[in-house]
């Protein structure tokens, strides 16, 4: 009796797992944990996992019971826990990696005048900021990310910090790209509140480093994308 | 809820989202290996020189793509069925990398960012590390048991191949998967609790980077299969010669596998397997840190 509760207990724990790897994938969901580039790989691994526990009911085996309490814990979290993207907390401590993502060897050409700098997101900026923003002082740019306050940020009163996650691979990976933006009331905005802003790029050298800001002339709130994360 | 806490749950899950799909393709490897691939075949191929048999075993595991937790039966497999001891330990040790699996997710995790530079630093130095450990145990193991079968791993003949491959499969694929949740757990509580100032001032110090990323390896514990994608998160904020360490030690020595080494080999030959292994790789991967290789 108590083997066949195991069996039982074993199969509908990985039956679980399996429709939360679908759900999440089917609902875009997995977007707020993984590059999307996975999905088919996760579909096919809750179609496996769906399998593992059809034959474990059928299994005269003692499941291993430390295998299938550690289960539960992602399960028991993937279930009980609303799905949310990676926050402005999290940036917390990794203000001056701020940007670090961005790779400085990428070959960027200020002169190119084919690209529209108009769509350009804030990795785009931060690869133009990681080799020489001065080119591009005086273009216009709309982008869009969460509200960051801090004042470990140590801006000044007027600017707030518009940030987004970059994914290679999966949330432990998320690294930030951001970009000060120069608007009449900045606290207005709570952190995490999700922006869309235009304005103008200068450049501004106040800790030394030339570094982009963005003077807005629109500032938007906006619903947080369903892809929050840049996916180079 | 506490930030510090949605973070941990963000992190840790998409860890766990990443790592699942791999740990399912290596456990569906490492039971159709088991069911289906002889060893004894491999047996009459093995030359008897030790130096050469530890060269083989070092790189047989492109055939045999299982873990730690499959390398370790499997090489003490071979060494009652005759292999020469070299061959054994010089499989359980690079086996967890040197396999189509692990070599995949190493790929997929740092070509688009670091190219193949570092993919192939992580294959030639555990290749180097198993072979010159492998060598500088003489004496063979001081006690070969047979494994008892596990029931878990008993089946009725008239069951299609399929259905035994599966539940061959799940058993191996439950057993890992706790170390998984381990290693997505402690990466997770790292990057949420450890602040990146004090992980970068350690990386700042080639002495005390390496060791720690090795102690922190073998602390986790982390699947092979999986921890390429843990070492690229690390690589943002941890110098790259202590993230090789890291990835060349921790598949070899662990916490989970240093007692499958002492019932598979002894305690005398596990010793000398972690100190051996370990100032190996420090010493590597300290050189070519310094010498700015990776």
């Amino acid at each position: 009796m108590g083997l066949t509760i195991r069996r039982i207990s074993m199969a509908t724990i990985l039956f679980a797992l399996a429709g939360i790897l679908s759900f999440r994938t089917a609902t875009g969901q997995m977007a707020l944990y993984i590059h999307p580039r996975y999905e088919l790989l996760v579909y096919a691994c809750a179609l496996v996992v769906f399998l593992f526990g059809a034959v474990s009911l059928s299994s005269h085996a003692t499941p291993p019971a430390f295998g299938t309490m550690f289960l539960l814990v992602p399960v028991c979290l993937a279930i009980g826990i609303t799905p949310k993207p990676l926050g402005s907390a999290a940036l917390v401590g990794q203000f001056h990696t701020l940007n670090a993502v961005a790779p400085s060897t990428q070959t960027i050409n200020p002169t190119d005048t084919t690209t529209d700098r108009a769509q350009w997101d804030l990795y785009d900026w931060a690869i133009a900021s990681s080799v020489d923003i001065t080119p591009y002082a005086g273009s216009t740019a709309t982008v869009e990310g969460f509200v960051v306050q801090n004042p470990d940020l140590g801006l000044p009163a007027d600017q707030l910090m518009l940030a987004r996650y970059v994914l290679k691979c999966c949330t432990a990976d998320a690294g930030g790209v951001g970009m000060p933006v120069v608007w009449a009331n900045p606290s207005l905005y709570a952190a995490d509140t999700w922006l869309r802003v235009t304005g103008t790029i200068t450049v501004e050298s106040r800790t030394g480093v030339p570094r982009a800001l963005l003077v807005a002339t629109s500032v938007v709130p906006i619903e947080p994308p369903m892809r929050p994360y840049l996916l180079p | 809820m506490n930030a510090q806490l949605e973070q941990f749950v963000v992190i840790f899950l998409g860890i766990f989202y990443e790592a699942i799909p791999f740990l399912t393709i290596g456990a569906l490897v490492s039971a159709g290996i088991h069911l289906f691939v002889d060893p004894a075949w491999l047996m009459a191929k093995l030359p008897r020189n030790p130096t050469l048999a530890a060269c083989i075993g070092s790189v047989i595991g492109v055939l045999f793509p299982v873990c730690e937790c499959g390398s370790i039966p499997a090489a003490r497999s071979f060494i009652g069925r005759g292999a020469p001891a070299q061959f054994g330990y010089a499989f359980a040790l690079a086996a967890p990398v040197i396999n189509p699996i692990v070599l995949i997710s190493t790929s997929v995790a740092f070509v688009g960012v670091t190219g193949w530079g570092f993919v192939w630093w992580r294959i030639g130095l555990t290749i180097a590390v198993a072979i010159l450990t492998a060598r500088s145990i003489a004496s063979p193991p001081t006690s070969i048991t047979t494994p008892p079968q596990a029931q878990a791993h008993q089946h009725n003949d008239d069951e299609l191949p399929i259905v035994v491959w599966l539940r061959h499969a799940a058993i191996d694929w439950l057993d890992m998967l706790r170390f998984l949740v381990f290693g997505a757990a402690a990466a997770a509580i790292v990057q949420v609790f450890v602040s990146n100032d004090w992980l970068i001032t350690i990386a700042a110090n080639p002495w005390y980077a390496v060791p720690a990323l090795m102690a922190l390896a073998a602390i986790m514990a982390i699947c092979s299969t999986v921890d390429a994608f843990i070492g690229l998160a690390l690589l943002s904020t941890v110098a790259p010669n202590a993230v090789l360490a890291f990835l060349v030690f921790g598949p070899m020595i662990d916490l989970k596998s240093i007692p499958m080494f002492v019932g598979a080999f002894g305690e005398r030959v596990t010793l000398r397997m972690i100190t051996t292994t370990a100032l190996i790789t420090a010493a590597a991967c300290l050189c070519i840190g310094g010498l700015g290789w990776v």
